[in-house]
């Protein structure tokens, strides 16, 4: 472990820097889009050549056990923020960092070039990347509130009335989880006098079983969780917010949740590692979350509405994996986050493209879209198939090893729940697929104007990415896999 | 009531255009229908707990005497802030009573 890296910070301190800057330079339209691309190249450089450590802000001490946790009182309490830097953090980094870019750089070519829009986009950046790194739940909980206000500050700029209504929403329902969070922690603090997770963890193992008071930080934290992750009962808030997005934002916006679920399951998990009770209520949220998600998905006649269900239903499946507690089902949970976030960016990227280039993402409008932009649809026919767990795709390998982490946890039956889901996706998907390129009879003028070089590109590119992981899962799902193993939750 | 489910359907999805729509609310039934079917098992075979198992049972027969239940939960999922408030207060009561009730 190298520590102290420096590295390690400027993945969140960069970003926020880069915001500032462009959100000065507001109305230089050729400024901001210079500085936004070469960040985005350092931004994507940064995580692949930094090595795993931690960062240390403030030569924090780490603690190994707490004979005496009962005596530990907020005088004595550790403050120092701790980064960490880990294969997981890497590849959520890489992953995020590129699809950033994709986002960013579609903004550009369709000329909406704005400092502030950029600036939400970088902060965003940067509050996930934050959450993904921080072993600090006080800095983590900080940077979930910014990652709220800038996802809000996104879909507010599309400057249209159920826009600004989904995004009011968003920030309402934040302002509970985000109270929630927080008094989930102070409860914690009050209690063990600590904030930092690997600390708190052993503190909490050292204590034994939890106290009420401890109960209930779980139960608010649980909450906090379930509304940063998009899951039930705010599965309508997410998809209200991914549907009224930018479809290339919605790309964006679907890898943060995602992520952020990850990163703070990984928290709950380590800190209350030995509390059973929160693995069976986490896949109970998951299976309904999946079971809503499928079901809303397939009734809706909307493309962009349509994807956002998809895209919350297979947050859901991510958290099976984490519900299932064995290392195996966890690993596979974040395998699938990777592989999911990918397929579903170019499913968005789609209907951005679709949307330029009819005017419209209603199916019951659209037809015969295939004579018009062939390739466009035969990559939305793969992109199909690889979110639904076809072979050779990446989803086919983390779905794989989901029904088999649920037949190793003994509850098979998760399995079976698993393939109804992508049963379920695929029809979804596939409708809207023949609705929008192979039902004739369109009822909408084509702008001939928009050529959609670029997002063609980008759709290649990963679509190829998604086949890549598919045929070599093991370059992706193995550093996973020991990442969960050392953590030993 | 499950043999004239289609007529339902139909009947229900006029105004909603015919075809696909049709076909895509019947998948949906009948995938929550597998869902909850799936459901009861899991929760009868592992949670050792007899108010829950019967919970389940009690569920599973009420909702397959009510199909069409696609429509219900439709209605239930939409964006109104009183019904997602209403379901995130219910959620944290759950939560608490789970985990300081220890079910």
């Amino acid at each position: 472990m190298l520590n102290n890296s420096t590295l390690i910070p400027l993945m969140v301190v960069l970003p926020l820097i880069m915001a500032i800057l462009v959100n000065f330079l507001h109305q230089k339209d050729k400024s901001v889009k210079f500085i936004s691309i070469v960040s985005l190249i350092v931004f994507v450089f940064i995580p692949v050549v930094t090595l795993y450590g931690v960062h240390l802000f403030s030569g924090h001490l780490r603690t190994g056990s707490f004979p005496e946790v009962s005596k530990i009182l907020i005088p004595e309490v550790y403050m120092g923020i701790v980064y960490s830097y880990g294969a997981v953090q890497k590849i959520l980094m890489v992953v995020l960092t590129i699809l950033t870019g994709f986002s960013v750089l579609a903004v550009i070519n369709k000329k909406m070039i704005s400092g502030v829009y950029m600036a939400m986009i970088f902060i965003s950046l940067a509050a996930s990347s934050a959450i993904i790194l921080a072993d600090d739940i006080f800095n983590f909980f900080v940077f979930t509130e910014i990652l709220v206000v800038a996802q809000a500050a996104l879909v507010i700029a599309v400057q249209e009335a159920k826009s600004f209504k989904a995004a009011f929403k968003y920030m309402i329902f934040g302002t509970i989880s985000g109270a929630s969070i927080l008094l989930g922690i102070a409860l914690l603090l009050g209690s063990y006098g600590l904030l930092n997770i690997t600390d708190l963890s052993h503190a909490i193992q050292a204590g034994g079983a939890l106290t009420p008071i401890g109960l209930v930080a779980v139960a608010l934290l649980t909450l906090g969780w379930l509304y940063e992750s998009g899951l039930f009962p705010f599965h309508i808030i997410k998809s209200n917010i991914y549907e009224n997005a930018r479809p290339e934002i919605s790309a964006l916006l679907q890898v943060q949740s995602k992520f952020v679920l990850v990163a703070m399951a990984l928290i709950l998990f380590r800190v209350f590692s030995g509390y059973a009770l929160l693995k069976s209520v986490i896949l109970g949220f998951a299976i309904f979350t999946v079971v809503i998600g499928s079901v809303m998905a397939l009734q809706q006649v909307e493309l962009r509405k349509l994807l956002s269900f998809v895209a919350v239903s297979q947050a859901g499946l991510v958290a099976v994996g984490f519900g299932l507690g064995t290392p195996f089902g966890i690993a596979a949970g974040i395998f699938h986050a990777i592989n999911d976030v990918l397929s579903m960016a170019i499913l968005f990227f789609i209907a951005s493209f679709v949307y330029d280039k009819f005017k419209t993402t209603k199916l019951d409008e659209l037809g015969e879209g295939l004579q018009v932009v062939p390739l466009v649809g035969f990559v939305m026919l793969l992109a199909t198939l690889a979110i639904s767990g076809v072979p050779p795709f990446n989803s086919y390998q983390s779905e794989w090893r989901l029904i088999q982490a649920s037949a190793q946890a003994g509850v098979p039956e998760l399995g079976i729940l698993v393939i109804l889901l992508s049963v379920a996706t695929f029809v979804a998907i596939i409708k809207a697929f023949y609705m929008i390129f192979m039902k004739p009879g369109s009822k909408v003028e084509v702008n001939k104007e928009v050529r959609g070089n670029l997002t063609k590109a980008i759709i290649v590119i990963l679509i190829l990415a998604c086949l890549l992981i598919g045929l070599f899962p093991n370059m992706v799902y193995d550093p996973i896999y020991n990442f969960v193993v050392s953590l030993g939750v | 009531m499950l043999d004239r489910v289609y007529e339902i359907f139909h009947e229900k999805m006029k105004d909603k255009g015919q075809g696909m729509g049709i076909g895509s609310a019947l998948t949906s039934e009948f995938l929550m229908l597998s869902f909850l079917l799936i459901g009861t098992i899991l929760v009868l075979r592992t949670a050792n707990s007899t108010i829950l198992g019967f919970g389940a049972l009690i569920i599973l027969a009420g909702v397959l005497f009510t199909v069409p239940t696609v429509f219900k939960v439709e209605k239930e999922n939409t964006d109104s802030i009183n019904l997602s408030s209403f379901y995130v207060a219910l959620t944290l009561a759950l939560l608490l009573i789970i985990f300081l009730g220890g079910i």
